[in-house]
């Protein structure tokens, strides 16, 4: 049977869609990613919304073989998503390894060459036992290498050699290991500027091509009031407080409003706000919720302000969001009501707009414009077919070899419209 | 007709949390042990007889200590968008688009030019006592099966300037009236209200009467909008949007498509 769309009201979501982002992971990655994330405890739609780009194409597609450099402002989550990273690298590749961190910034003088690649007894005075180091505790699991621009120039010498070669030999050993560890590189710091001043070299930022770039907390606006509801939560958990439901929806766009208004980059800073209102409140008794009049003075403390001004922080949300909204809302209703994916929608409505981008920017060039309408045209078939399986798209067409497409001709369709391919 | 005000920002929680269960219960008392099953637990039934919102008849039956709730908005403006109001203007705009015959969904706009003191007291003196006729309506006799309907009243001095006629024009009003609303100096010049009552057909019918009579008589009362006019121009627009209960909807369909 044939599912037609109504056009009419298509060709109003394919307007409206234009502000959306168009997803490139396949139904099954989300399902990974979300299962990760959930494992790991990372809260925040728009975070896993974008480090669902970010992983996968710096990490899972890359097999974990190249350097990731993961920066932020403090507080931001990198420990987080360092955990989420290796979490995801158990899921979609299989990797069994442990995740080990080593923290550049608290090692003394010269130990640092020791602790990553470890030594035997005797290696030098005080290595009274063999020590294997964390690149080898690693080993098929992940390496992360926190505020490792705080090493002094010598040792990243050697660790540019270590990342260059993933080949290593423990002090005092003849036998060279290889490092078969996904290497992440953190840091909370400008690393151009230290470039820049001298500290750091600037060939290791080269050797870590897979860059990911944390945005503070105020650039995460849709995740802060669920953040602050889990910091809430937490602590009336903590306090076992059995009837506090958290933060009522006003007391959360107070919070939402105060962090974008003060520019607040860390979510460590956020939870301990949120903390320290809860345990403050509960003195006196923690009711069902914490109301906004009574976290107000906890926020304007914490963050520094005379008032939180929420008028401000609606209009902008409302001028930035809106339409991604309603394009939103509309898409899920026609796929729920087509019971076709999302993504399919997506990914012919951002067809569509490349084709009229090119056309309007007189790009007319035929073969990169039928190429275009080529891919429209398989993702248009799909969705009209109904089809949900390759093999219910080919019986659309009839029942004979004749009649159908061929099984590859299917399989590629059905990646066009499900697949990670462009 | 009793209209409850809540300005508490935990009840306005629990009502926007359980609406659906609350709308159900203004119509009518239900038996402790159906609200309990409703609302997910005692607790929460407890917190709503707690709140005044909800109480126990002397039959033991759950009732609605009134007969229509009225709300302001407690949380942010976007949150109030995506929770509420954007999704059943698209399943009115949907419907509408559609013909789906399980659905009504009626918009109707109008452009005036205004005073300023006129517009700013729209919403008190003349949205509201149709609000209420509606509520009174919905309070009638039941003489079918109901179903929730949602008006939402749309109103803006900064919105189209022709009458609503595609869904991107109602987007576009919904989009200026909750900026003005965002903001206390303009708040006054914008509406953006949604009532939710239970209704069967023929109080369906009735409303939507009630409405159409209500836009007559700001017809006659008000000049349409002018280009030349010294006065504000304001758009207003209301979307109806209400499902057919279930058994309803099977024999409407019975009677389209015969067998």
């Amino acid at each position: 049977m044939v599912r037609y769309f109504e056009l009419d009201h298509f060709w109003f979501v394919v307007t409206k869609s234009r502000v959306m982002k168009m997803p490139t992971q396949t139904d099954a990655f989300k399902e990974t990613l979300s299962s990760a994330a959930k494992a790991v405890g990372l809260v925040g739609a728009e975070l896993q919304t974008f480090l669902s780009r970010e992983l996968l194409s710096k990490v899972v597609l890359r097999k974990g073989r190249d350097v990731v450099l993961l920066t932020g402002p403090t507080g931001a989550g990198k420990e987080m998503v360092s955990a989420l990273a290796h979490k995801l690298a158990e899921l979609s590749l299989n990797r069994t390894g442990r995740l080990v961190e080593l923290n550049c910034a608290n090692l003394g003088a010269n130990m640092f060459e020791s602790q990553l690649f470890g030594y035997r007894r005797g290696a030098f005075t005080g290595a009274d036992r063999d020590f294997e180091g964390f690149a080898c505790q690693a080993r098929g699991g992940t390496l992360v290498l926190d505020e490792f621009q705080s090493l002094p120039l010598e040792d990243q010498a050697k660790l540019l050699r270590f990342l260059g070669e993933r080949e290593y030999r423990p002090l005092g050993s003849t036998q060279t290991k290889q490092c078969d560890a996904i290497i992440v590189l953190a840091s909370n710091q400008q690393l151009d500027k230290l470039v820049e001043a001298g500290s750091f070299r600037r060939d290791l930022l080269d050797r870590a091509p897979a860059k990911i770039t944390l945005p503070p907390l105020y650039e995460r606006k849709g995740d802060v009031a669920e953040l602050a509801q889990k910091f809430a939560l937490e602590a009336g958990h903590d306090l076992e407080a059995e009837e506090f439901y958290g933060l009522t929806r006003r007391a959360k766009a107070d919070v939402e409003a105060a962090v974008i208004q003060s520019g607040e980059i860390s979510v460590r800073k956020l939870r301990e706000v949120i903390r320290d209102a809860v345990f403050t409140l509960a003195v006196d008794g923690l009711g069902e919720a914490i109301e906004s009049h009574q976290l107000e003075p906890s926020l304007t403390q914490h963050f520094r302000l005379t008032q939180i001004n929420r008028a401000l922080v609606d209009q902008a949300q409302v001028e930035e969001n809106f339409d991604l909204l309603v394009s939103r809302v509309e898409l899920e209703k026609l796929a729920q009501d087509h019971e076709v994916t999302e993504d399919s929608l997506h990914k012919l409505c951002s067809a569509i707009h490349s084709l009229i981008d090119d056309l309007d920017e007189g790009d007319k060039h035929y073969r990169r414009v039928s190429e275009r309408t080529h891919r429209l045209s398989k993702v248009a078939l799909w969705l009209v077919s109904g089809a949900k399986t390759q093999a219910e798209f080919r019986r659309f067409f009839g029942s004979t070899n004749f009649e159908m497409p061929t099984k590859s001709v299917a399989h590629q369709i059905y990646h066009e419209v499900y697949g990670r391919g462009a | 007709m009793t209209l409850q005000t809540v300005d508490s920002e935990i009840v306005y929680d629990l009502i926007q949390d359980h609406l659906d269960v609350l709308l159900t219960l203004l119509e009518g008392p239900k038996p402790r042990q159906a609200t309990v099953e409703l609302l997910g637990s005692e607790a929460t039934l407890n917190r709503f007889i707690k709140h005044g919102l909800l109480s126990a008849c002397e039959d033991g039956r759950i009732q609605a200590t009134s007969e229509g709730i009225r709300q302001s908005r407690q949380e942010g403006m976007m949150s109030f968008l995506e929770r509420y109001i954007v999704p059943a203007l698209a399943s009115g705009l949907d419907a509408q688009a559609a013909d789906d015959i399980n659905v009504i969904a009626n918009v109707w706009s109008r452009t005036f030019s205004l005073p300023v003191e006129i517009i700013e007291n729209c919403r008190e003196d003349l949205v509201q006592p149709l609000l209420e006729d509606l509520l009174a309506i919905s309070n009638l006799p039941s003489t079918g099966e109901s179903s929730r309907m949602s008006l939402m009243v749309v109103a803006s001095t900064t919105g189209p300037e022709n009458l609503i006629d595609t869904e991107i024009d109602l987007l576009q009003l919904a989009k200026s009236a909750s900026l003005q609303r965002a903001n206390p100096e303009s708040r006054a010049r914008a509406i953006l209200t949604q009532l939710d009552a239970i209704m069967d057909p023929q109080r369906l019918e009735k409303s939507i009467e009630t409405i159409e009579s209500w836009l007559a008589r700001l017809d006659k009362e008000f000049t349409p909008s002018q280009k030349e006019s010294m006065q504000e121009p304001y758009c207003i627009a209301l979307a109806v949007h209400w499902r057919r209960p279930e058994t309803v909807a099977r024999e409407a369909v019975e009677m389209v498509e015969p067998c």
